[in-house]
């Protein structure tokens, strides 16, 4: 384990350094991800300000709402959701052949192929305005580290969603659609849990937890009620063992490309 | 332990794809109702190899050779039989069992695109946990022989495609695997650098009795590196012996090339042309081929000599590529 990380900060590093080579493509590109990031609480901001529509929730508290949704999204973009397009373009070339005759787990070398240097600009976005958020509440009345177990869930709520997305695509190759639910996704986590209600409020907490990917972690720092977190935490655990199970069965319907 | 690194046994695959339809309405009916196609690539075939032996697997276009690769590799589930490799049965006990074995696919790179290939290497070290001292010697004498110790440092993207295969064997062979698997390495590569990488095999193969299967359609790959032939055609294993063997029963005649200026005696030419089969049939060279039983060769020869104001001329035994060829033809039929 300790020897699968040293490697994977190897290849990170690694990745980095291949990058920098082409020093001002790199740093348009973080900075295009960082304004990226700022148009989500832009438009939140907006609506807030045109018609309040968000009952119980302040503009600041909006906002570390999206800086948190933010912060996960950018740390998974950034980590691992380079899985879809990685695993979609080893598909279609068939490299992913040369993935299997590794003697490591592969989808943690596939996840770790998947490291996309750009996106950290996403990452520090995301930080950058839960920053800020904090910085414009008066005083926060949450577990600082309720925040941080909370926005692990969030990751592992994105990590399971890749699997399923990567797993969808070894099977099928062609699978476009797939991202664009998880766009969908995200413009559902970045609104407060409270103007969801009935079916459509469980939906979130249990088969699609996607509360704790914004709502719960925000909510864990601003002392706001956490009703609800552990049966969603328990969704997360579950949606990533079966994703992970998935991903591995799936390797025997792998078919490589001819050559 | 048994003297075979490899023992294949009724070995099947079958590929199971899906028909598309064109253009969109057909597109949209194959959401609902796919046409399920089946291929099999392997109709149940059987061999053993020995340890540190080198095996040249060959076989046209489709015939099955990368599928096999695939499953002995531990890349593809096979649809039955059994396949032992070095104790491992490859698609069950994969990640254990490939850090056992070596592979070079052609159209493949291992090396990482954007950095050079050294850091590709000392990534292998990691992933392999190739001791220190171990690996830098293994790279020192490899990058020697082949010749690539100030290109490895270049970004392999900027690799001439010799000297990224090159690499690509180094990549391969690092951890010194019991067993190598090699898909058309050396599809693209010059004849100079074909050599220096046919060198470098024999060498790695002797120094650590490394187990070798090779599939090319060069045939030169063949003569230089093995000793044992296994040809398949479509799904089916047609033969399996020594070069020896194929070249003794397959080689039964002689191909006769000549070139010439001008005929004296068209009529003579033609008949003489008709004793055998002509390869190459241009206006002033001719290449023809006379089974040594129904035809009497030095006879032939001085008649040509004859007939034809000749400037070049020689006489040789089929090369393996004809007799393969050949083979391959009887079974189309
Ligand atoms: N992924 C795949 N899906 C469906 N059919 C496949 C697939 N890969 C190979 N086949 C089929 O299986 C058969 C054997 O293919 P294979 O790639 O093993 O041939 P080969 O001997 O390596 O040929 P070549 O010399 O052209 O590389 C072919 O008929 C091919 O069309
Ligand atoms: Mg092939």
């Amino acid at each position: 384990m300790i020897q699968n990380l040293l490697l994977h900060w190897q290849f990170v590093k690694l990745k980095y350094a291949s990058r920098m080579a082409y020093r001002f493509d790199f740093f348009t590109c973080m900075f295009a991800f960082f304004l990226f990031q700022l148009s989500g609480p832009l438009f939140v901001g907006v609506i807030f300000y045109a018609g309040g529509l968000f009952p119980g929730w302040s503009f600041p508290q909006l906002l570390l709402l999206q800086g948190t949704l933010a912060l996960i999204r950018g740390f998974s973009f950034m980590s691992f959701f380079g899985l879809l397009w990685n695993t979609q373009d080893h598909m279609r070339r068939g490299t992913f052949d040369l993935l299997l005759i590794r003697p490591v787990n592969s989808l943690w070398f596939l996840v770790m192929n998947s490291f996309d240097e750009e996106d950290s600009g996403q990452f520090i976005g995301g930080v950058a305005i839960t920053l800020v958020a904090v910085s414009l509440l008066p005083e926060l009345q949450g577990s600082l580290l309720a925040f941080f177990a909370i926005l692990l869930l969030g990751v592992l709520f994105f990590l399971s969603l890749a699997l399923l997305c990567s797993a969808a695509t070894i099977i099928f190759i062609e699978t476009q659609r797939l991202y664009e639910f998880i766009d969908i996704i995200m413009i559902f986590a970045s609104y407060p849990k409270t103007i969801y209600s009935g079916s459509i409020a469980i939906l979130f907490n249990t088969l699609i937890p996607l509360f704790v990917a914004g709502n719960y972690p925000a909510s864990a720092l601003l002392g706001f009620s956490l009703d609800g977190v552990l049966i969603a935490a328990v969704s997360v655990i579950g949606l990533l063992t079966v994703s992970m199970f998935i991903w591995h069965k799936t390797l025997r319907y792998y078919t490589s490309a001819g050559g | 332990m048994s003297g075979f690194a490899i023992v294949v046994k009724e070995l099947e695959k079958t590929y199971k794809s899906y028909r598309r339809g064109k253009g969109f309405l057909q597109a949209l009916k194959s959401l609902f109702k796919r046409e399920t196609v089946y291929s099999q690539a392997l109709k149940g075939i059987n061999f053993s190899i020995h340890r540190g032996e080198i095996v040249g697997f060959v076989g046209p276009n489709g015939a099955g050779k990368s599928t096999t690769i695939k499953i002995l590799s531990g890349v593809l589930f096979p649809s039955s039989g059994s396949v032992d490799v070095i104790g491992f049965v490859p698609w069950l006990q994969r990640t254990k069992y490939v850090a056992n074995i070596g592979a070079v696919f052609g159209q493949k790179s291992q090396l990482w695109w954007d950095i050079p290939p050294v850091d590709s290497f000392y990534l292998s070290k990691g992933i392999y946990k190739i001791p220190d001292t171990e690996f830098e010697k293994r790279l020192e004498t490899m990058s020697t022989i082949l010749k690539v110790k100030e290109v490895m440092h270049r970004p392999t993207r900027d690799l001439s495609l010799g000297e990224r295969m090159k690499c690509e064997f180094i990549m391969a062979l690092l951890h010194n695997p019991q067993v190598l698997f090699l898909d058309e390495p050396t599809i693209g590569v010059d004849a100079l650098a074909k050599e220096e990488i046919r060198e470098f095999l024999l060498q790695i193969n002797k120094n650590y009795k490394t187990t070798v299967i090779l599939t090319t359609h060069d045939m030169e790959d063949i003569e230089e590196l093995c000793k044992r032939i296994i040809i398949i055609d479509d799904g089916t294993i047609i033969f399996d012996g020594s070069l020896n063997d194929i070249k003794e029963k397959y080689l039964t005649c002689k191909t006769v090339d000549f070139q010439f200026t001008s005929v004296k005696d068209k009529r003579k030419l033609a008949s003489l042309l008709k004793k055998g089969i002509v390869l190459e049939n241009k206006k002033w060279f001719k290449s023809v081929r006379f089974e040594k039983e129904q035809v009497n060769v030095p006879k032939v020869v001085d008649e040509l000599i004859k007939c034809c104001n000749i400037i070049d001329f020689t006489v040789h035994e089929s090369r393996l590529e004809h007799v393969i060829k050949e083979i391959y033809r009887q079974r189309q039929k």
